[in-house]
């Protein structure tokens, strides 16, 4: 064993983390935004929104992130060319955090659907039958109490699309991953490389799975 | 007008009919990948599941460090640890489907053992109090009255990480192993055929996972806890 290599590279790694976290922070604002409009679009009243946002939530969910990403980068330059005829170069970190972010919606979808149907259903008719329109009761009645139940398993989400943007080098995102390969590449150290690298998900991730069982905890127990 | 503009691009399958029954060769590979991780992680996840509710604490922390660890470290990670640097670590070489059951079987393993540590933990404590009024051992409380509710419950979540299972095996493509995935990448590399290629793994994948995932949520109503 010597780390003396891997310890030098530090810097290389963090500047690679700095890659990962973009692209957490991005897929998630991303997926809690996509995931939110699909989520609803699952409880519509209108058939073929139901029908479009179920497909998208069973489609996205029984195909692999890997899969997914790489049809993406290539698919989506060359339908906008088609479209537009503009030649797209879509930054690769831009087109990791659209793609994983919208491949993250389905499942944010899924628990904002859970989170709305959590919500006794009294308080929504009490709330139309004061006069609300259907939106403002789902606006100013359900959704409020509705976030609260989606806030536990968001955060274990935010843990696994962390975790997710790892497959993110496969289309040459420079975050941590990609950095770790290229380094093993360049050191011959892989076993020092990888250590250091899975200490750095290591501490980055256990505080927020410790966040995020206690948020659980904290809403079962008001429930 | 976004029709027209579609067929803009020609499309052309050819190299992927061509180069199906490799593909069929690859699919047999994810398909045994998964099958042996299943077996394998079952006893590792119930193994580790008891050591982290035994009161012999060293066991305990073990037990705990391994999941905490394998759970909160990136899938990809353990792969490359497995095919890169085990070798190096414990001296033997092994082949690329060893050193991808060896990755899939511990992490799989790490989460199996939370949803059996839980599920052991849900069932009512006055269900073993009973047991042990009745005249058993804590052993024979836990085998004949507390596992066979746990395992009950644990069954859907059991089963929704096996469909995960199936889908994350794509990844042993990136290290090179020649999986449904790792075959479809290397006709696109030598067709140039990208969008053709993985739109139809896309449906592959889609196709398998999908009535999996039907199952999932049959076995969530079947195995509902009624309380």
């Amino acid at each position: 064993m010597d780390f003396t290599d891997v310890i030098d590279n530090v810097p290389f790694l963090i500047a690679g983390l700095g890659g990962t976290l973009t692209l957490a922070v991005g897929a998630m604002v991303v997926g809690i935004v996509v995931g939110l409009l699909v989520g609803l679009g699952r409880l519509s009243r209108f058939a073929p929104i139901r029908l479009v946002a179920g497909l998208y939530v069973d489609f996205v969910r029984s195909v692999p992130l890997l899969v997914i990403l790489i049809f993406y980068v290539y698919a989506v330059p060359i339908l906008v060319d088609n479209l537009t005829g503009y030649r797209l170069i879509i930054d690769p970190i831009f087109a990791g955090i659209t793609g994983l972010g919208l491949y993250e919606a389905a499942y944010f979808a899924e628990v904002f659907r859970a989170g709305i149907l959590a919500v006794p259903s009294g308080q929504r008719e009490a709330a139309l039958s004061t006069g609300m329109t259907s939106t403002q009761a789902m606006r100013r009645v359900v959704l409020p109490q509705a976030v609260r139940k989606m806030i536990p398993p968001s955060a274990s989400l935010f843990v696994t699309v962390t975790k997710d943007t790892s497959v993110a080098f496969a289309i040459a995102v420079e975050e941590l991953m990609a950095k770790a390969g290229f380094l093993v590449n360049f050191t011959f150290r892989p076993i020092e490389v990888l250590a250091v690298v899975a200490v750095i998900y290591f501490v980055l991730l256990y505080p927020l799975t410790l966040v995020a069982q206690y948020l659980e905890r904290r809403v079962m127990r008001y429930a | 007008m976004p029709l027209d503009a579609l067929l803009a691009y020609t499309f052309d399958f050819s190299p992927v009919w061509e180069g199906f029954p490799k593909l069929l060769q690859g699919l047999w590979v994810t398909i045994a990948l998964t099958a042996v991780v299943m077996l394998l992680s079952l006893p590792l996840g119930l193994g580790v599941a008891f050591a982290r509710l035994t009161r012999f604490w060293p066991l305990k922390a073990i037990a705990y460090a391994y999941t905490e660890l394998f759970r909160t470290t990136p899938l990809l990670v353990q792969i490359f640890f497995a095919f890169f640097a085990l070798p190096v670590v414990i001296g033997v070489n092994f082949d690329y489907f060893t050193a991808a059951v060896v990755a899939f079987t511990l992490n799989v393993g790490a989460f199996l053992a939370e949803i059996f540590r839980g599920s052991i933990n849900s069932i009512d404590r006055g269900q073993r109090e009973a047991a042990l009024a009745t005249g058993m051992n804590e052993r024979q409380a836990m085998r004949r009255v507390v596992l066979p509710q746990a395992i009950r419950r644990s069954v859907p979540l059991v089963a929704a990480i096996w469909v995960s299972l199936f889908k994350d095996t794509s990844l042993v493509s990136l290290v090179g192993l020649k999986d449904l995935m790792g075959e479809g990448a290397t006709i696109y590399r030598e067709s140039f055929r990208q969008i053709e290629v993985m739109a139809v793994l896309a449906i592959m994948y889609f196709a398998l996972t999908y009535p999996q995932a039907l199952i999932i949520n049959r076995l969530f109503e079947k195995y509902r806890v009624r309380e």
